[in-house]
């Protein structure tokens, strides 16, 4: 049965932690892109995508993610993921995901990452 | 001993990616088959090819081939600027990639049209004779090229969609044909019930006007006009009769009407009182608002009475049977005495003198036809039951829908009431349907066809005498027949 989506912001200086629970299908579209455009991209200079293990993805809610992914790389935003499954890191490799953000076991070394490369920007 | 994992990890990837395209094609066929609009079906086909793939831009257009319009168009990751382009060349882009084949790689199109380098894929489709379409798909964000079994999924893909638009486009014929013939019986009804309603007079000034006639010709012998007199009358009769019978028919479907507009005046009744008495000084207003509805949507001469339903359908039947005494057919009665029903007597009245027409007209001679009163729990039942040629199973379907006649071709049709086959006008059922949700009753019909002359177009020769197949009455009676059941519901029944 399908989760409902439920999203959470935490703002850590130039980084923003989008924690998300719930599957990522086609509902989520409206969640996840309001969630993102809420950020200030002028501030927000890296992004985490935090989901949970059990978190399942169908091919829309991947191409929900891939769109996400190609405007934060128009805005010079760097995205990290974190909380995969082994199967969906797979199939974000697969997918070319990866190629837009780096998929982290440890969230606080995502953090990390991106706090070093906002703070490059 | 590093190339045994490499294969292994390469097999597992593969199986991943296996697993990864099955579960695509499920959930596409999941989602596509419980949409029924076509820009919804071309949103959700785009998300999830693309998705599956790693591609950013997607599009998807539906061009009417003769006119080489677009029908829809559906894109994703796509620009502006290049959308337009898709538009403007979509035609000639289907053309091509319908000239091609299934799948067109990108690289195969002529180097000068304006749409190249906008997609890496195109798969054209062809949804049904109006609707042709095409999927293009950019390059995958993994830079890989297309392999054949990604060709292979996106053909399946391709043709779940062309399923759901097949599917879509039904829906949508449907719901436009419905929406044309409800605004074609909202039109014929109000010509009808014009056409009712002005009919009347001169049918009641002709029936006065031939009365007037027979008396004035009296002076005449009788032989030179009696007949042409008596075929005039009988016509405007049966004219008189059709106008009634529309008349009731038309009238049930003011019913609702009249019932909102008597609650919403009750439910404001006192502040419309109260307003009419503040500015006009007018306290009956009420009454008179009530006796406008009432004129306007009321139901005319059609009060519910306690009427004893045994002892009125024995006197209809009293007064029936000698119109059809030249019919050799027997009918058995047998009537419970049974608490009155509530219903208008008028009403009530057409409804046995249908029930039983029907079923004399059906039955041939040597027939029998079975009338009972019965109280059945809280319920009282009224049973016409024939024993005639029954109804076609297509034919039952139709029956109260008015205006569909149960007996022969006209070919064979008497025309005489009571005649067998005598072929009425088909609107005696449409108008019992109508008192049944009027007057709160149930009618239902349960038929089964003469196994003799189970087609439409099978004659039955109107009497068991002239029957190849029956040689006497008990014969024709097992061969099949038809039972109409009225219904009085405890609520429409006087309480014991």
């Amino acid at each position: 049965m399908k989760k409902v989506n439920e999203v959470k912001i935490d703002l850590q200086g130039s980084v923003a932690v989008i924690d998300i629970h719930g599957d990522i299908t086609s509902q989520s579209e409206i969640i996840l892109r309001s969630s993102y455009e809420r950020l200030d991209s002028e501030k927000i200079k890296g992004i985490l995508l935090k989901f949970e293990k059990a978190t399942y993805f169908n091919s829309e809610g991947l191409k929900v993610l891939i769109l996400i992914l190609a405007d934060a790389r128009k805005r010079a935003q760097k995205i990290a993921v974190t909380g995969l499954s082994e199967h969906f890191k797979k199939i974000f490799g697969m997918v070319g995901i990866t190629k837009f953000a780096k998929i982290y076991d440890d969230e606080d070394q995502a953090i990390k990452d991106l706090e070093s490369f906002a703070g490059e920007g | 001993m590093a190339e045994p994992a490499t294969t292994a990890l390469s097999v597992q990837e593969e199986l991943d990616r296996r697993l990864f395209y099955l579960k695509t094609l499920y959930d596409m066929s999941c989602e596509l088959f419980g949409i029924m609009e076509v820009g919804r079906i071309l949103k959700h086909f785009l998300l999830m090819t693309t998705g599956n793939f790693g591609v950013i831009e997607g599009f998807l257009v539906l061009v009417e081939p003769s006119s080489r319009e677009i029908e829809h168009f559906a894109s994703v990751g796509i620009a502006e600027d290049s959308k337009t382009l898709l538009k403007t060349h979509a035609a000639d882009m289907l053309r091509i990639g319908q000239e091609h084949g299934l799948i067109m790689d990108a690289d195969h199109f002529p180097k000068d049209v304006a749409f190249h380098g906008l997609f890496a894929l195109l798969v054209p489709f062809q949804v049904d004779g109006t609707c042709a379409g095409a999927l293009g798909i950019g390059r995958k964000l993994v830079g890989e090229p297309y392999s054949s079994e990604d060709e292979d999924l996106l053909l399946t893909l391709v043709n779940s969609l062309v399923i759901a638009l097949k599917n879509a486009r039904y829906a949508e014929a449907l719901k436009k044909a419905y929406e044309e013939v409800s605004s074609l019986n909202r039109a014929k009804d109000k010509v009808i019930n014009h056409l009712s309603h002005e009919l009347k007079t001169p049918i009641s000034l002709l029936k006065a006007a031939l009365t007037l006639l027979d008396r004035k010709l009296g002076d005449y012998p009788r032989e030179r006009w009696e007949r042409t007199l008596l075929r005039a009358q009988k016509n405007v009769d049966r004219l008189s009769a059709m106008q009634e019978e529309v008349d009731d028919i038309m009238r049930g479907k003011d019913v609702t009407t009249y019932r909102m507009l008597n609650l919403l005046l009750d439910q404001c009744a006192d502040q419309i009182a109260l307003l009419a008495a503040d500015e006009v000084g007018e306290d009956s207003i009420i009454e008179r608002i009530r006796e406008r509805i009432e004129e306007l949507f009321g139901p005319k001469d059609q009060t519910p009475e306690k009427i004893s339903l045994d002892r009125f359908v024995a006197e209809r039947l009293e007064a029936l049977i000698p119109l059809f005494s030249h019919r050799k057919v027997r009918i058995q009665s047998d009537f419970d005495r049974a608490r009155p029903v509530i219903i208008p007597p008028d009403a009530l009245k057409k409804m046995v003198n249908g029930l039983v027409r029907n079923a004399v007209e059906n039955t041939p001679d040597g027939g029998m036809i079975d009338v009972t009163v019965k109280e059945v729990g809280e319920e009282i039942h009224l049973v016409v039951r024939d024993y005639g040629v029954g109804i076609t199973k297509e034919h039952q379907r139709r029956i109260f829908e008015g205006f569909f006649p149960t007996q022969e071709t006209d070919a064979y049709r008497s025309g005489h009431p009571f005649d067998f086959n005598a072929g009425g006008k088909g609107a005696d059922l449409l108008r019992m349907k109508i008192f049944s949700e009027r007057f709160n009753f149930r009618l239902q019909m349960d038929s089964e066809r003469c196994r003799h002359i189970p087609g439409e177009n099978d004659v039955c020769p109107g009497s068991v005498d002239q029957c190849a197949h029956c040689t006497n009455g008990n014969d024709c009676a097992d061969s099949g027949g038809t039972v109409f059941k009225v219904v009085f519901p405890s609520s429409g029944v006087e309480k014991s």
